[in-house]
């Protein structure tokens, strides 16, 4: 009894640490608050240097560039390209991602085969994707259907080898154990095998879709008629820097909100990879 | 029950071979509880591994209920010193798994889980994942989930390892509970003498690398045993005393040979 009164009143007399409490609001709001200081600085340097320091042809000026945009909105023709440029991607990633995982799996269950092709798989990934641009012009034009089997040939390879190396490296412990829970071979797959072979191929998903914005803009930079690719390669071609960074800007823009969907994707279904998550 | 006849281990490693476990004879009857109890790398686990149809004997053969084991032994449940659970799944998915598998319904899965998982004592942290908790937690789910299905025999290596000494005594209690209830035969690996000798009705003590059995001692404790207070019986110290000195020699050549 007296050790516990002695313990409460040297509790008391503790010094203790005031509680420093952080709200995340506020802390959000500082940070958000500094980097948009930050930017409106750089903004402001280069609206000032530009035409004084160096030449506007080099480098524009944001307040040109914001005028490019706004009259691009206005007209339509923003959401024109953007349209296309989202088309090309999303059909082409969905081409290659689909076959990418089938294929993947396939080779990763038929051992002896993947074997076989090893090599002539690895040349093909080792080739720069970016040198059969011309040769898809040749075959499909430059209509949208290149960029599409473009894009979707980069995603093909990034999935399928995630695909094929989740399927090889399903962990031969766990295996053991549901066989002799007395699995069968079906029971083995669909409880061990596809769900481990999943976070790889969920891996091999996430990585690819930026690739696959990436594909739809460089086959439009080498050939093509619209999308957001020929807006930057046409507006460069007529010295139009304003509209060459007005571009960008549209593609930069495209991939945050990519990235950021691709996040909050990935937090929801691959919960159990979070460690203490509650 | 289950019969080992001479049974050999080879490991082959960086072109060299060496003997896991050599000339193993061993009858086990059914419901008994045998622990084995031996020095690290001794070949244990190799034993416990052949008995499951995982690995096959280089020599010698294993026979389960008269048959021989030539491939993977469905009716042992293993709870090897990985916990082997499925990281993708919650702790009670995991639990039900055997369930599932022998075809069981939704309701009558999570009853059964419920039961196993309150049992070893993580009630509440059903809808964890395994990335989330304590490595002794995991134990306990691993074990959970292996008594769930309700295998015939259980193979368990080192299962109670991990845990605190406290929460050790209630689960060699409540495994002996089950074992009483279900008359289950199990073979029990541990590094802890004080356990071997509590839980089994024979404790089989094996000689460093290459694991042979040395000697099998029978534990005539009367059941039930109290897991906390046996330890202090004359018949413990007694059975105690001769498995320390066959066990001790291992230990003392292991040492002076590093």
């Amino acid at each position: 009894m007296s050790v516990s009164v002695a313990n409460s009143k040297s509790a008391d007399h503790l010094p203790l640490d005031e509680e420093i409490k952080i709200s995340p609001l506020k802390e959000n709001i500082k940070l958000a608050g500094i980097r948009f200081a930050l930017l409106a600085a750089v903004l402001l340097v280069w609206e000032l240097a530009s035409g004084t320091i160096i030449d506007k042809f080099w480098i524009s000026q944001p307040s040109d560039i914001f005028r490019t945009l706004y009259s691009w909105i206005l007209s339509g023709e923003l959401f024109f390209h953007m349209g296309i440029t989202a088309q090309e991607m999303f059909i082409g990633f969905f081409i290659g991602a689909t076959g990418g995982a089938i294929l993947g799996f396939i080779l990763g269950r038929l051992e002896y085969v993947a074997k076989i092709l090893d090599p002539f798989i690895m040349a093909l990934y080792s080739l720069p994707k970016v040198a059969l641009a011309p040769l898809f012009i040749l075959w499909f034009g430059i209509g949208i259907e290149m960029k599409i089997v473009f894009a979707a040939v980069i995603v093909f390879y990034l999935v399928f080898f995630n695909t094929y190396a989740g399927v090889k490296n399903v962990d031969n412990d766990l295996l053991d154990s549901i066989r002799l829970m007395g699995a069968t071979e079906r029971q083995i797959l669909m409880k061990v095998t596809i769900p481990s072979a999943l976070n790889w191929v969920f891996v091999g998903l996430k990585m690819s879709v930026p690739y696959a914005l990436i594909g739809a803009v460089i086959g439009e930079i080498t050939a093509s008629n619209r999308g957001v690719g020929f807006l930057i390669s046409f507006s460069a071609g007529q010295f139009d820097t304003a509209g060459t960074f007005a571009a960008i800007l549209i593609l930069m823009f495209m991939s945050v909100l990519l990235n950021f969907v691709l996040g909050i994707m990935e937090k929801r279904l691959l919960r159990w990879k979070q460690p203490n998550s509650n | 029950m289950i019969h080992f006849n001479n049974v050999s281990k080879r490991f082959d490693r960086e072109g060299k071979s060496f003997w896991a476990a050599k000339n193993i004879n061993l009858d086990i009857q059914e419901g008994e509880f045998i622990t084995v109890i031996g020095p690290s790398g001794c070949g244990k686990s190799t034993v416990l591994n052949m008995c499951a149809g995982l690995m096959k004997p280089n020599g010698g053969e294993i026979y389960y209920r008269g048959k021989q084991v030539e491939k993977i032994n469905t009716r042992v449940g293993y709870m090897t010193q990985k916990d082997n659970l499925l990281p993708w799944r919650t702790v009670i998915g995991n639990v039900e798994v055997g369930l599932e598998i022998k075809g069981l319904g939704a309701k009558e899965r999570e009853k059964e889980s419920s039961k196993f998982i309150e049992m070893v004592g993580l009630k509440g942290f059903e809808k964890h994942y395994p990335q989330e908790l304590s490595g002794g937690m995991r134990k306990r789910v691993s074990l959970a989930k292996m008594l769930a299905y309700d295998p015939e025999t259980l193979l368990m290596d080192e299962p109670f390892g991990a845990l605190d000494a406290q929460l050790r005594l209630i689960l060699q209690a409540k495994l002996m509970e089950i074992w009483k209830e279900t008359k289950k035969t199990i073979i029990f690996v541990t590094h802890d003498l004080e356990e071997a000798i509590t839980l089994g009705d024979r404790v089989a003590v094996f000689s460093k690398r290459p694991g042979t059995i040395k000697l099998i001692q029978d534990v005539n404790l009367p059941r039930p045993r109290d897991t906390f207070n046996i330890r202090f019986t004359d018949e413990f110290s007694k059975v105690h005393t001769t498995l320390w000195d066959a066990l001790k020699e291992e230990f003392i050549e292991e040492v002076i040979g590093v």
